[in-house]
């Protein structure tokens, strides 16, 4: 009892308001008869009323295709494979799109030391394995007039170049001229 | 059944008796008989009505029940069924202002209204206050608040079961009324 006053004192001393709830809520306390005596055995009973109305495991059906397929029609899944495959598609864009800029930058890199007359020299000397087309696509009208046109002449055309006064000596020839040549 | 009084020893022979499978049972009713009537008082300073406490009370015990598996021992072990308590009070008084709240909107006769803006509601805030202000205390300044304030045990008796010394118990319960004093004030409307 004297330690019950020390208590309700020291709290006075620290806390009056503290002190002043403590009393207020203590006021008028009092439970039913044998409340705590039979508390016990009503709660075990509730305990097991409800663990009796727990519901049991549900018992395994005979799997199926169609039922397990059917578990997949939810939103949840629907969003989870939408996602993967958002994933997939990204992952599969993303190398090809660094592949091909990376090669692009390469050869960028590689040319940047080549001049364009040392460029003009290797096609002109590589020419025949230039389609003229794309030689015409990328050259400007005023360099294109500068490469040479490749000529073709026979061998006969060469052999009067080398004569002189071979045209003349052409236009004198008669067709049994010709005819009389031996390597015709 | 069983008749029991809380000393030091007996949250020992509890956690001992609730080890075993075979004992499992006669543990939890040690647990039953030596806390119920605390827990009684301390659930009924929060909800005041003997109904809704007896509620509570039950719901508290079987959540222990289901919890006790979880408990390592570590916290004294009434601290740690208080935390259990007080969560089943507050749990309990929302789901009950939102059924008064329903019952509001459902009609007009003005009774609901009544019953919301009773003191059932209004006169349990600094109650509720003060449980909220004991959570936030660090552990030891808990427990020893709640012996002192509820239990009203000497320090001695405390020291005993806590294994602190008496000066330093006096100090952790200064702290915590003033923390706790702190808090009140400072939430309430």
């Amino acid at each position: 009892m004297k330690d019950k006053e020390n208590i309700k004192k020291e709290l006075e001393s620290l806390s009056p308001f503290l002190s002043q709830l403590k009393s207020d809520t203590s006021e008028n306390k009092s439970v039913p008869k044998h409340y705590f005596a039979n508390f016990e055995d009503r709660l075990r009973n509730r305990m097991e009323q409800e663990s009796a109305l727990q519901p049991t495991a549900p018992i395994p059906t005979k799997k199926n295709w169609s039922s397990w397929l059917a578990r997949f029609w939810q939103p949840q899944y629907a969003m989870a494979f939408s996602v993967v495959l958002l994933l997939l598609a990204f992952w599969q864009w993303m190398p090809q799109q660094n592949d091909a800029t990376t090669v692009v930058a390469s050869h960028q890199s590689l040319l940047a030391d080549i001049s364009i007359e040392e460029t003009t020299d290797y096609i002109l000397e590589n020419i025949q394995d230039f389609e003229m087309t794309d030689i015409a696509t990328l050259l400007e009208e005023d360099e294109l007039l500068t490469i040479p046109t490749p000529t073709s002449t026979s061998t006969l055309d060469q052999a009067l170049q080398q004569i002189e006064g071979g045209d003349q000596l052409l236009d004198e020839l008669t067709e049994e001229d010709i005819e009389a040549l031996e390597f015709f | 059944m069983v008749n029991a009084t809380h000393n030091p020893d007996t949250d020992k022979k509890i956690f001992a008796l609730l080890q075993d499978s075979q004992t499992y049972e006669r543990g939890f009713g040690l647990l039953i008989q030596t806390y119920q009537e605390r827990l009684y008082w301390q659930i009924n300073t929060i909800l005041k009505q003997h109904d809704d406490t007896d509620e509570v009370l039950q719901q508290t015990f079987i959540k222990i029940y289901k919890g006790l598996a979880t408990y390592r021992g570590d916290a004294q072990l009434y601290t740690w069924i208080y935390r259990i308590a007080t969560n089943a009070c507050f749990s309990f008084l929302k789901k009950k202002k939102r059924q008064q709240t329903l019952a509001l909107d459902d009609t007009e006769n003005g009774i609901a209204h009544q019953l919301t803006s009773s003191s059932y509601f209004d006169g349990q805030e600094a109650e509720l206050l003060l449980h909220q202000a004991i959570q936030t205390l660090p552990q030891k300044q808990k427990e020893v608040f709640l012996m002192r304030y509820y239990d009203e045990m000497p320090y001695q008796q405390i020291s005993d079961q806590l294994g602190t010394s008496v000066g330093g118990l006096k100090a952790s319960y200064h702290h915590a009324v003033k923390k706790i004093e702190h808090f009140v004030k400072e939430n309430m409307s």
